[in-house]
């Protein structure tokens, strides 16, 4: 996903030289992904939308802010959770996931169990503070490796794993006062 | 009671980053160690947990939507820049920054000479250059005579208006000094006189805000300013205007005579 930093750079590029249709390229490469952390951030279809498509904006806005030495992944992404805890700062709700967004095809049955099952663990995430909350979805929403998290987040390796471990068993433990289990 | 390394070697496995060596070492670790297996158990239920959540699917016009609010608002875009950015930006590259110097050093120089011998040219929004005119901002507004005065109590002080006239020249002088924010607002009758354009005397901070219009001038302030708008006569008889200061809840109205023509 991030070994294409060459590409972004040249479209950042393209942007500023007055092709605005090369912003296009960057939306269609991270919109799915940072709608998704948003969304795993916010756990509101509608407020992951607005999130996405400000942050896509206020991008687009300081572009020439971007510094092409770092990954413009890591940039964005920094725009997208700032946009997502200051949207929940404001909002201070939360709701559950809507039932109308299109997910993978199942049957109705499995639909509705794991449905109630993903809500509640998406709101025990939801729970976590951001810090823990940030390297949950990126280790599992948006599927990175210790090396890239620790890139985008500008922390050490090391620090990652321990920021892991403690997410998850802070996540365990809500889970369980839940009665949530995977069985 | 695992150590940190089981317990390491454990997280890494879960999240797909050890190496075949290495998972032989934690399936034989995990054959004999009934801790290291529970801790196994317990991380791996949280990751399946989480991997089971259905990825989330944006709308299908997010994009177009964003491109449509990028080409629609560029303008916005470019307005919405503080406007010292560019400034900023100018002077970042050492090399600029002599030449701006040299050439805000000259610049002060022209606007000093042009304040002691010219003026300060005023306009108005809608009006055309027939109701735009030239004032020195060292006007002696000493020469003017008051012809009528209104005078309110506000927050930390007070807001007069005074019609003026003297020196070939009709004006409302609005002086105020407030710790709110104040709203004043001239009604005037078009059809006795209009107001043409306004400048700020020399004392007092600016106003934070002023919309003229041709019978109808809105001044929103904050701490002291004192402002000169001026007026042209449409008829030879006297006519009036009305002020309103808004003070926050509190609403001050007066009617003051403009001058004769």
């Amino acid at each position: 996903m991030l070994n294409t930093d060459d590409r972004d750079k040249r479209l950042v590029q393209e942007c500023l030289a007055g092709n605005t249709a090369a912003f296009g390229g960057l939306i269609d490469k991270y919109e799915k992904l940072l709608f998704n952390i948003a969304l795993r951030m916010v756990n509101n279809y509608d407020d992951a939308r607005d999130i996405t498509q400000t942050a896509f904006l206020k991008a687009y806005e300081r572009l020439d802010s971007y510094d092409p030495r770092y990954k413009f992944f890591s940039w964005i992404y920094r725009i997208v959770v700032n946009e997502s805890i200051n949207a929940k700062t404001k909002a201070k709700r939360f709701t559950e996931l809507d039932r109308d967004i299109p997910l993978h095809d199942r049957n109705p049955e499995q639909a509705l169990v794991s449905d109630e099952l993903s809500s509640k663990v998406q709101d025990a995430v939801v729970q976590l503070p951001p810090d823990y909350r940030e390297v949950i979805i990126l280790r599992h929403f948006a599927h990175m490796s210790y090396r890239d998290m620790s890139g985008v987040l500008e922390i050490a390796e090391k620090t990652v794993k321990s920021r892991l471990y403690t997410a998850r068993k802070q996540l365990g433990e809500i889970l369980l006062r839940k009665g949530v289990t995977s069985s | 009671m695992i150590s940190e390394k089981v317990r390491e070697l454990i997280d890494r496995s879960v999240d797909g980053e050890t190496s075949a060596e290495e998972l032989t070492k934690l399936n034989n670790i995990l054959a004999v160690d009934e801790a290291a297996r529970a801790y196994y158990e317990e991380v791996s239920q949280v990751v399946n947990l989480l991997e089971a959540i259905p990825e989330g699917t944006p709308p299908v016009d997010l994009k177009h939507e964003i491109m449509s609010a990028i080409l629609d608002d560029r303008a916005t875009v470019v307005r919405d820049r503080k406007w010292y950015e560019p400034i900023l930006e100018a002077f970042r590259p050492p090399r600029h920054r002599a030449v701006f110097s040299f050439a805000g050093g000259a610049g002060l120089g022209l606007f000093a000479a042009w304040i002691i011998l010219g003026g300060n040219t005023w306009t108005v929004p809608g009006q055309d250059r027939a109701a735009v005119g030239t004032m020195s901002p060292l006007v002696d507004t000493k020469l003017l005579e008051t012809v009528d005065r209104f005078e309110v109590p506000v927050q930390g002080g007070s807001a007069v208006v005074e019609t003026k006239q003297g020196e070939g020249l009709m004006a409302a002088e609005v002086t105020v000094r407030s710790s709110s924010e104040l709203e004043i607002t001239l009604e005037l009758n078009p059809t006795e006189t209009q107001a043409v354009g306004y400048t700020h005397l020399a004392e007092g901070q600016v106003p934070s805000h002023v919309e003229i219009e041709l019978n109808r001038v809105k001044l929103t302030q904050i701490g002291e300013t004192k402002v000169l708008i001026v007026l042209r006569p449409i008829t030879t008889a006297p006519g009036h205007l009305e002020v309103t200061v808004e003070d926050g809840d509190r609403s001050q109205q007066g009617k003051l005579k403009t001058p004769r023509s």
